[in-house]
């Protein structure tokens, strides 16, 4: 499965303080023309890719600011240029769900999409609207954005950006997570701040591991209690099955599988590709799928996995869930791809000094 | 989470706005239960007449042909035993459950009583429950190899729970407002949960008026029971009580469901 990171829109109506998408203040939404054109070039390469499928996930910004008819102009366009590829075209939504309303749900419903990606903050000033970021006027639309959904049957699952605010409280954290949406677990996710923390909100690998640590026996002794929780049931899976079962900066398998497109329809590597600028292969309307797929930026991103094999990573046992980190991450903080990114910089002691010693679980690679 | 809809009425000349649904009557009249049977039954579905009385079980002259009404009573105590054993042929025959108010010390002994002796009862939990004594409670409940009747909201607890799904024991009080809703002359109004009594709710959706918790950044959004608890005891200053009996409930379910 390819992955589309496709963003028609990258304004939000949220001013969350470790963005780096509004950052950009790119206020251009796709024109209609580029998504025909994006979905004909989608068809062209699944036309000749038979057992080929593309994942579609709608990312901003905030998506709804497309509106209804935004999503029923995309229905109406792969009705008529997808017609025989539309089946093996999957779609997935991340939004903010304060701005989501029927119609915007009932045009997902035709699209397929039964899980909606989100994010919760409930410290104040961090996630919310305007210059102070009101957070209560914020989440109490995302909880009628929640009752909406839950009302139509649709599933939604949270991200939670782990910053300095939050290491004086994990399990306080972690239960707040869980008690909000007890079918979905969250996904915990380290915040990435590159240039001036402006905010002091910036966290260390380490403080990062003890933040997974202090949740992390309270969540072994209870884990079936709870549905998936990442990080932890990714590195419980992937110890045990010996398959890598983590999120895609971990994986070391996103060099052709993965694909960003914007508003204007530059192509990057990723969402993060997208959102830094980095890996860029262009503009969608020059180039046809097997281009951007092929494109020789990406060979260096392949080569990576092997040269940190047999160099930087050579002989680390965690190669098997870390495999050198997010590349992109390797270039914001080294300048350079084919580094290891800092992700060792939490997942070794997290490994090392919680995971491994409570679970009894190690791994040799 | 679908659940019937449930009206509760206090004047049974309203069921005529309820055709075809399930009520609940609430009266603190035992002359009037045959009459509201009556009413009820010729185009509704009686879930049960909530009897509120001012008095004690062994106090109250239960009736011979009440034995097809579902009752729920409130009863302050359960007077004396040796009265109760009396009452005890006449209440088996019966359809009747006893909720007393877990305020009363007393009121814990009663209902391991009514429990031992066949009778489906309750502890009504609120801001003034003896914490200590309802935690007790669920090791008798739920873990005593006695065969004993129901108590509720143990037994609602361990009957509903499936790990990743809320369970609201306020349903068994008729106080969850996914289910019920009080209708009176003119208005009509979901069931309000036992926390609201205390703070004015803010949430415009009421089907789920525990999310204000999250968004107000209350202590019980981040309690280990909450999701057997929902919030029910926010308005008290020291949770540690409730804290420690929702988790003990919790456990106590996860380990005789799931474990064992």
């Amino acid at each position: 499965m390819i992955n589309i990171i496709f963003k028609a829109v990258e304004k939000c109506n949220s001013n969350c303080v470790y963005c780096e998408v509004i950052a950009k203040h790119e206020n251009e939404i796709m024109k209609y023309e580029l998504l025909q054109e994006v979905l004909q070039k989608v068809n062209d390469y699944l036309l000749k890719n038979q057992n080929e499928e593309i994942n579609l996930t709608w990312h901003g910004g905030e998506v709804c600011l497309l509106g209804a008819d935004y999503f029923y102009k995309t229905i109406e366009l792969l009705e008529k240029y997808c017609k025989t590829t539309k089946n093996r075209i999957k779609h997935s939504v991340q939004s903010n769900l304060t701005l989501i309303n029927q119609e915007i749900i009932d045009a997902f419903k035709i699209l397929g999409i039964k899980n909606i990606g989100s994010s919760y903050e409930f410290i104040p000033h961090i996630r919310g609207f305007g210059k102070q970021r009101d957070a209560i006027a914020y989440n109490r639309k995302f909880f009628e954005g929640v009752s909406l959904l839950e009302k139509n049957g649709l599933r939604w699952g949270v991200i939670y950006v782990v910053h300095k605010q939050s290491l004086e409280k994990p399990l306080e954290v972690f239960h707040i997570l869980t008690n909000l949406n007890v079918s979905s677990g969250p996904k915990f996710n380290k915040i990435y701040i590159y240039g001036e923390d402006k905010y002091n909100l910036a966290i260390t690998g380490k403080e990062y591991a003890d933040f997974l640590g202090a949740i992390f026996p309270f969540w072994w002794k209870n884990r079936e209690r709870f549905p998936k929780i990442a990080p932890f049931s990714n590195f419980y899976d992937s110890y045990t099955y010996k398959v890598t079962q983590m999120d895609c900066e971990l994986t070391g398998l996103c060099s052709h599988r993965w694909m960003y497109i914007g508003p204007t329809g530059n192509v990057s590597q990723c969402g993060r590709g997208g959102d830094f600028e980095i890996l860029n292969y262009g503009k969608i309307q020059y180039q046809t799928f097997e281009d951007i797929l092929t494109h020789p930026l990406r060979k260096e991103l392949k080569n990576r996995t092997a040269i940190l094999r047999n160099t930087t990573c050579k002989d680390c046992r965690f190669w098997m869930v870390c495999h050198g980190g997010c590349p992109i991450d390797a270039m914001l903080t080294n300048g350079k791809i084919t580094t290891k990114a800092p992700h060792c910089d939490w997942v070794k002691p997290f490994l090392t000094e919680y995971f491994e010693p409570i679970t009894g679980l190690v791994t040799n690679d | 989470m679908n659940m019937e809809h449930i009206y509760i009425i206090q004047d049974v000349s309203l069921i005529a706005q309820l055709q075809n649904k399930t009520v609940v009557v609430e009266t603190d009249d035992l002359n009037k239960i045959e009459d509201i049977q009556n009413a009820v039954q010729e185009h509704n579905q009686l879930f049960c007449i909530k009897l509120n009385v001012n008095q004690d079980i062994t106090s109250i002259v239960f009736k011979d042909e009440w034995k097809n009404i579902p009752l729920v009573v409130y009863p302050t105590g359960l007077g004396l035993v040796r009265d109760f054993i009396k009452l005890l042929p006449l209440l088996k025959k019966l359809n009747v459950k006893f909720f007393l108010d877990g305020a009363s010390a007393q009121n814990y002994e009663a209902v391991q009583i009514l429990s031992s002796l066949g009778i489906y009862s309750g502890i009504v939990i609120n801001e003034n429950a003896n914490w200590e004594k309802l935690t007790d409670m669920i090791y008798y409940a739920l873990c005593n190899r006695v065969q004993h009747a129901p108590v509720e909201p143990f037994q609602y607890v361990y009957d509903t729970y499936k790990r990743q799904t809320l369970v609201d024991y306020g349903t068994v009080f008729f106080e969850n407002p996914e289910r019920f809703e009080y209708l009176a002359e003119g208005r009509r109004q979901k069931a309000i949960p036992i926390t609201l009594f205390s703070k004015a709710p803010l949430v415009a959706d009421w089907n789920k008026p525990w999310q204000r918790f999250f968004y107000e950044g209350t202590e019980c959004a981040a309690c280990e029971g909450w999701r057997i608890c929902l919030g029910k005891y926010a308005a008290m200053k020291d949770k540690n009580g409730c804290r420690d009996f929702t988790v003990e409930l919790l456990d106590v379910v996860e380990n005789r469901k799931f474990k064992q």
